[in-house]
This record gives C-alpha cells, structure tokens and sequence, in this order.
C-alpha cells in the first residue's frame, strides 16, 4: 500500500529529476494521480518579475492561485523557479490588498492636503477628468504627463503610448525602464541602429567564456545563473569572469574574479580593445566587412538640472550623442594609452586578472557571452559602456553566432515587450521609430488612422526630468501606473515628494498595494495584477509570451487597460486637438477619444466570440469586443516586414513565447548572421541592417570620472541594488510572508574594517548620509556581499528604509538613466 | 507586513542543488546530519534533496543553510507541498482517480 507521503515524496523527486535533466528514478512515474491535485486548473503564464521572463505553471481553486512552479515545457527555465517565482501564487493576497479608489477628501469634496477615502469608479473618475481638463484648459497636453513601467503588459503599454501620444498630444509619458533599460537601448541604437539583443538563451549552453560585466547574476537573475552553472560545471575548460565593484555571490563561480573601482569599467574596456589590437588579433575580415567607426563626444555632463556647475561647465552636455567619423587607425591610436600599467593604476585590479580576462575576448577560439545589467546601465557613461562591450564584440567578429553574445540582461518582465518594442519612452513610437522623424510620426498616424499632425514632434519629459517638471510646476496632472516610482527614483527628498505634492498638480496613481507612490497620490486606483487579465510580455532574448485571464481581481480592482480605456471615454477631441486639425478633418469632431483610439476598425476588430474557450476576459466582456487581440494586432502592423514581425495573435497563446522577428512562422534565435536570420541576405554573411550601411558601429570613447566622488566630509561610495529574495520595491514580495521572513529589512553591507574604523559593529544602527538627505539602516559586515573599504551597498527594495533619499539624480546625458551605482556618502553612528 | 495562519501541516518539498563535483562528499554528509533532509540522487555536480518539515519558514532556512555549504553555487526549490500530517498517512487510491472530465 501507498500512502500519501511516499506519493507526495516520490513525486518530489520525480519533479526535481525532470527539472535537472537527471534520469528518473525507477517507479516513480507510474504512480496514480490523487484525486485534489488534479483537481485543480493548471494554466500557463510567464513569471511576474524579472527579465529573465520563467514559464510557470499556476493552479487555480476556487477562483484563487494557490500554487505556482515553472513549467518543465518552458525553454527559458525548464521546469525550475527561482525562490521569488516559486511563490508567485502568493503575490495577490497580501491583506492590504487595494480594492476600491481612494481620494483625498476634507469635507467630502476632493483636497489635497485631505485624507484618503474610499470612493466608487465614477466619482474617481469624475475628479480626475474635472483635473486633467483644467490642465488641458491652460497648458494642453504639454501639462499632462504619464509614467508607465515595464511591468506593464504589451496591451496596456501600447493602450497608454496612444491615450498620452495620439490623444491628450502629450509625448510625457516615460515607463520605468528609464532607470533599468535606457542605457541599453541606446546602446543598441547607436552601435547597430536597432534595439536588443541579437542572441538567445541558447547562447548560453555553446559558450567557453562568460564574463559579468557588473552583474550579479547569481541573485538577481538566478534561473539564468544556473544554466551558466551547469555549462561552467560540467565543462571544465569554461571560464567565468566576475567583474562589479564589491564581492556578490556571483564570486563563487568566478575562475577571474575583478573588483575594480567605481566607474574604472570603462578602463578595463578600452585596456582590452588596446590589447586585442596590440596583439593582433583583431578579425580584420570581419572589421573591414561588417564595421565602421566613430569617435563619440566627451566632455558630456551628468545629466543634472541645467543650472548645475556641473552641466554648466560640461563642453558637450547639449550634443551628448554626436561623434564624427574615424577609421581602425584613429580608434587603435584612441585606445593606445590604455595601457596594462595605466589600466592597474586607476582600476586597482591585478595586472593578472586583467590579461586573464583581456585574453578571453582577444583568444579567437574562446566564444565569449558577455552580460550586464544595471551595473553598466545606471551609469553616468551607460551608453558608452554599453558601446563599449561591443567594440570588444566586433573587433574580434564574436557575435551572432552560438556561443558569441554580448548580452544585455533585463530586470523587468516586459522591459523589452512593452517599454521599448512598444516604444513608451517619451522620444519612441513603436518598433523602434521616433516621434521626432515625421515619416515615423506620419506612418503612426496612418496605422491609428487619425489625422497628420497629432502626433508631437518633441520627446517628452523622461523619467527625471519628470519629477523636476512636477516640483516646478510645469506638469501638473500626473498618472502613475505600476511601479513605485517615490521608492524608486533618486533624490526622492529634493525632486520627487516635492513634485507630487506640489499644491499645483493632481497625481493619480494606479497600484494593488499602497506603495510609497500610491501613499504620495491624490487618487489612488486598485490595479489587477498579473493573472487577473489576459497579459503579454516580452522577455530579454525577444521571446514575446501570453497568458490567459485566470482569476477575478478582488472587489473593485481593475487592470490598467480598463481604466485607461475607460478615462478615455470622458475625454473628447475638442478637449484635446487642435481646432485646425478637426476643421480639416471634421469626421472627427465631436467623437471621444474612445471613439477615436479605441473604436477604431483596428482595436475594435475582433468579437468576444474569439476569446478561447473557458477563460474570462473582463476588459473585453465590458467594452464588447475581444480587447487585447486588437490591440495587439494594430500594434503588430508597426514592425511587420521590418525586422520586428509579431506572429499573429493567436499563436502566443499556443506556444511558450516566440522570439522576434517570426517570420513565416519561424522565430529567429540569431539576429543579423546570413542563415539564421530572414532579414539577411544570402553571400553576405552578416548584415547589420538597422544602419543603412549594414555596419555596426564601433565607438572611441574614453574614461570620464563620475558625476561624484568620495572626498573627505562624504567618504564612501554608496551602491545599491537588489536582493535575491526581492524584487525591486518590494511592493509584491515583502508581502509574501516567506521572503520577508528570509530578508526582512534593508542593512547597509560594510568592510568591518570601516566599520571599526567608525566605532561601528555588525547590527549597530547607523545614518547613511549625503549631501541631499539621510536614512537609518543597521550595519552587516558578513553575509552574502564582501565590500571593499570605502564602498558600501544598500539594497532599495524596504518601504521603511528609503535609500534614495540618500542618492544622486545624475544621469547618463545620452540615455537619460539614473546613475544608482556611485554617490558620496558618510555613515554615522545613529 | 504579513499576518501568518497557525500552521499544523507537514510540508514536503525538493531542491535541486547545483555545487562543484568535489563538494558532492561534504554536501552528502552535511545533508545525513540533518533530521529534515535525505539525498534523494546525486549526479556530478547536482544532487536532490528531500525535505520534510514543519512550517514553510523551516524550508527557506534549509535552503540558506545548504547554500552556506562550501562548494555549494545554487539551491533551486522545485517542488512543494503542504497538508496537514494525518492525512498524509492515507492510503493513496487504488484506482487512477483523476480530475479531468472523462
């Protein structure tokens, strides 16, 4: 006889075996199925957090998620969760969960110094239309503003690009990715002239090297850390290279482990391009075929407001992206003086490591994959870096093919599907096009079917610049919708706070918890979360995923797609267009802007009837038509035929993700290599076919020293950065009673040495504090990062323990990305 | 932040465990050592570990600790379950009783 605990053990095993490709133990797989366990509804979804984008399998009973484990069918995971993921079913039931509007009220009318109370939707609505209106009156859509993330789905991004874009003409509207991708993107840009990566996943199991540029892959990527475990483990002669500013548990793999000084990266990458060339092993074929080259302009700024001496003094901080034209010999006399000896003096790494990790990159039989992530990105010379990386790439021609990768790692879930492919950021239209090139404007409108000339030709404010326009009063109504952005931006203290309660604006924000932000609104609105709408991501390696509406939002919550959808209504073009446009175009006077974006033979294409059967759909059910398949199927027009083809609609929701460009039904894992991708033609071998001439760019650029520096008063660096067991503010996991069990509160991780130095020991209390505010923390001097002196790291994720009132608002000039790696600070004995 | 429910059940779940070959001696012993756990399989560099416990705090404590394991890179939790102990020693039906509609 079998009792429950040996099937429930046997199982276990079973499980773990197929997730870890091991053979299955004997007996195991005949075991009958017990009658609850299958009782229960198993679906797919990918991951709610990170980049990385983890199919897992979710249970529903009674109308609630009760379990969640990766799904074995899942290319990117295969059956294994990271400790986040594995309590996903968990992340919608915290108990203060939002479920009705909440607005500021003193004596029952809307104030803002007023307190919260609960309100229905069309009183909520009726506020915030009456405030947003009152801005149109005097400022147009140049007064509203929108900050959206990359936990937004595909639909709901492109939902809000059209509302902001095309219909209150604002281009404000910026997604959170601002702080995590930015710099990528414009990387990509400047080197290949399209956005993201042109490798896969697959990358991973064909390299001999990976080198971590910043990364600590090992917590903040960890499905994707064991994979390159497995490779590194099980083939002894790969070599891993771990580079960051502090030891992180990403060391414990490390055959070259680097810790540099701050912002000396840009060092260690013109040392390695001197010494691919000094050493002859450039791949001249491949330089002279597929390559051109610039020399960016320096002296650029810190992206600070302009007044700053900083920005003042900086000889190009009004050109940051120009550069001129050089050859292989100007770039080879460019790099020249990074010299080995040069490079030691200002990183403070070992001669050693150094040509170690110089010769995976120069050796032309070792295929190197490259990751970074926010290391490189929230840097004041992101972009740079971001070139940089890809010089060592194309110099050696290691890339596009299997094993080849420079890799741009992703934090949020549709970083990649939403923020930028569907182009949220304040300069971009979707697939890659900008507001600022009038064909691109012009073939928006066309696909939008609304008249020339909606659409502005300046970008918008970006994420900082956001929070100074709203403390000077230049933005005054404001819709943030998921993220936690007060949490989560740099000088909250100095910008943010004062931004959103300045008397002037109404800020409306849309969450399922009450963040920080929320907390800091006039109107907050209850969000659904994750699987309580049918949603699309797209993941790091541009695998566009689906998922099904699973389960009701609780009460009065409703996703961000219903709500901007529904406000739309309450708006008409005369409110918001110009009144030359609609005398030239009068089929639109009149009409709401639902009627308009929303209605318009695209969005509006497709009937309910389409919804697969047995799954709910509530935005479609409401508005009468099948919601997100138009959407997504307008939106898909964008890129087909132009390197950024969708599949249609109904195949995501058949397979585990895609990745871009599918083509004749086909996914493309190697971007721009003749035979693995569609767009290149045959006999060329490689086309870089986002520059008109087919060459990536390879860019001279040097090393700039950071916007601020420890001296005597502020005498550490301060980074900071995630943990394992969190996911960025923490608004979902500290509500999980597992994680915040296991990583209860923010600690500042310090060299004992410091602290002694200090009078301080491990567990004491203490005052992190900058020039532009203070927080209290408590000192670890053991644990999982090992600092270096005069560097300490405090993760940002603890509501009660706000590190950006600490950091510095310094920016890349070119990507516009808070740099959240390197200001001064003194730590005090509290 | 969170309120948690008393817990009377058993909770039994696996690990995936990533380390260095020459770990696999150290982790085998450690894991013998421990009255929660027993090495379900071991293959070169990953092993499965079995674990049943308390409370599900209990497990993400075994987890850490068999992080802190010299050689030890990567502890994945692959499976769980929880139930209350005295329905675990019933007997499993005989027949394959499933949910899903004939």
């Amino acid at each position: 006889m079998t009792t429950r605990r040996e099937f429930i053990r046997n199982t276990a095993v079973t499980t773990a075996a197929a997730a870890a490709g091991m053979s299955l133990p004997g007996g195991a797989a005949n075991i009958v199925t017990e009658g609850d366990l299958t009782a229960l509804k198993w679906d797919k979804a990918p991951c709610r957090f990170c980049g990385t984008g983890c199919g897992v399998n979710v249970a529903v009973k009674g109308g609630r998620v009760v379990a969640t484990h990766g799904d074995v069918h899942a290319e990117v995971n295969r059956g294994i969760n990271c400790i986040k993921g594995y309590f996903l079913s968990k992340i919608m039931y915290g108990s203060d969960r939002l479920t009705k509007p909440l607005l500021r009220k003193t004596n029952g009318v809307y104030a803002k110094e007023g307190d919260f109370v609960e309100v229905e939707w069309d009183e909520a609505f009726d506020v915030m239309a009456a405030q947003f209106k009152r801005v149109l009156k005097n400022k147009g859509g140049d007064g509203i503003g929108m900050f959206g993330s990359g936990q937004w789905t595909i639909f709901e991004g492109y939902a809000a690009n059209k509302l902001m874009k095309a219909g209150f003409r604002s281009n404000h509207i910026d997604p959170n990715a601002r702080h995590c991708m930015a710099s990528a993107v414009m990387g990509f840009m400047r080197t290949f002239g399209m956005d993201e990566p042109m490798g896969c996943y697959d990358d991973f199991e064909q390299a001999d090297a990976f080198v971590l540029w910043g990364s600590n892959m090992a917590e903040m990527h960890p499905i994707l850390w064991t994979r390159v475990t497995d490779r590194r483990l099980t083939n002894p002669n790969v070599k891993v290279a771990v580079l960051s500013t502090f030891e992180h548990r990403s060391f414990e793999l490390a055959d070259i482990p680097i810790v540099f000084k701050p912002q000396t990266d840009l060092v260690i990458l013109n040392y390695i391009a001197n010494h691919i060339i000094k050493s002859g092993k450039v791949n001249k074929d491949f330089v002279d075929k597929h390559t051109s080259f610039k020399q960016g302009n320096d002296d650029i700024g810190y992206g600070l407001r302009p007044e700053h001496p900083l920005e003042v003094k900086a000889k190009n901080a009004k050109d940051a992206n120009g550069g001129k034209v050089i050859d292989f010999d100007q770039f080879a006399a460019f790099v020249a003086p990074y010299t080995l000896e040069k490079t030691v003096e200002m990183t403070g790494v070992e001669a050693g490591w150094l040509q170690k990790l110089a010769e995976l990159y120069a050796d032309p039989k070792i295929k190197v994959t490259s990751f970074w992530t926010m290391g490189f990105n929230q840097h004041t010379r992101g972009v740079w870096a971001n070139n940089m990386v890809y010089n060592l790439h194309l110099l050696t021609g290691k890339i596009a093919t299997p094993g080849n990768s420079p890799f741009s790692l992703t934090g949020q879930p549709s970083a990649c599907g939403t923020a930028r492919e569907v182009g949220t950021f304040s300069h971009r239209l979707p697939a890659d096009m900008l507001v600022a090139n009038p064909e691109h404007r012009k073939h928006a409108e066309e696909i939008w079917k609304i008249p020339h000339g909606i659409i502005k030709e300046k970008p918008g404010y970006h994420a900082v610049e956001q929070n100074r326009a709203l403390k000077d009063g230049k933005l005054n109504a404001y819709w943030v919708q998921v993220n936690n952005n007060m949490q989560a931006a740099a000088n909250l203290r100095e910008e943010g706070w004062p931004g959103y309660r300045n008397p002037d604006n109404f800020i409306v924000v849309s969450d399922a918890y009450p963040t920080v932000t929320a907390q800091a609104a006039d109107l907050v609105l209850p969000a659904a979360m994750w699987v309580e709408k049918e949603g699309a991501y797209g993941n790091a390696e541009r695998r566009t995923q689906f998922w099904h509406q699973l389960v009701s939002a609780p009460a009065q919550a409703r996703s961000d797609l219903w709500q901007l959808m529904e406000f739309s209504k309450r708006f008409t073009t005369d409110e918001c267009w110009p009144e030359d446009i609609l005398a030239a175009n009068p089929g639109f006077k009149g009409k709401t802007l639902y009627d308009v974006l929303f209605r318009n033979g695209n969005v509006d294409k497709f009937p309910v009837a389409d919804i697969e059967k047995g799954y709910a759909n509530d935005e479609s059910h409401h508005f009468g038509f099948y919601v997100q398949k138009g959407l997504f199927e307008e939106y898909a027009a964008f890129g087909r035929g132009h390197g950024h083809d969708l599949a249609p609609f109904d195949d995501y929701h058949r397979t585990r993700g895609l990745r871009w460009p599918v083509v004749n039904g086909k996914e493309t894992r190697w971007r721009y290599r003749e035979g693995a991708d569609p767009y290149v033609k045959a006999g060329t071998g490689y086309q870089f076919y986002g520059n008109k001439d087919n060459r990536a760019v390879i860019w001279a650029l040097p090393y700039e020293p950071p916007a601020e520096s420890p001296d005597k008063e502020y005498d550490m660096w301060l980074v900071t950065g995630r943990v394992l067991e969190h996911w960025h503010s923490g608004s979902m996991t500290m509500r999980v009673p597992e994680l915040y069990r296991s990583f209860p509160t923010a600690v500042i991780f310090m060299n004992p040495d410091d602290a002694k130095a200090r009078g301080l020991k491990r567990g004491d209390d203490v005052r992190v504090v900058s020039r532009r505010g203070e927080m209290r923390t408590r000192v670890e001097t053991r644990g999982r990062n090992r600092m270096p002196p005069g560097v300490v790291f405090v993760p940002w994720f603890d509501a009660g323990q706000l590190i950006n009132k600490v950091t510095l608002d310094a920016t890349d000039p070119i990507s516009k990305q808070t740099d959240f790696k390197k200001c001064a600070v003194k730590v005090l004995g509290a | 932040m969170s309120s948690d429910t008393p817990n009377t059940e058993v909770h039994i779940a696996s690990f995936v465990v990533q380390h260095r070959g020459e770990a696999a001696p150290a982790l085998a012993a450690w894991i013998a050592a421990s009255d929660d756990m027993e090495l379900a399989r071991s293959e070169g560099t990953r092993s499965i570990v079995l674990c049943e416990c308390a409370d599900q705090y209990a497990l993400l404590d075994l987890i850490e600790a068999l992080r802190a394991v010299p050689g030890v890179l990567n502890v994945l939790l692959v499976y769980h379950h929880a139930e209350p102990g005295d329905a675990l020693d019933a007997p499993m039906p005989t027949s394959a009783a499933t949910g899903v509609a004939p």
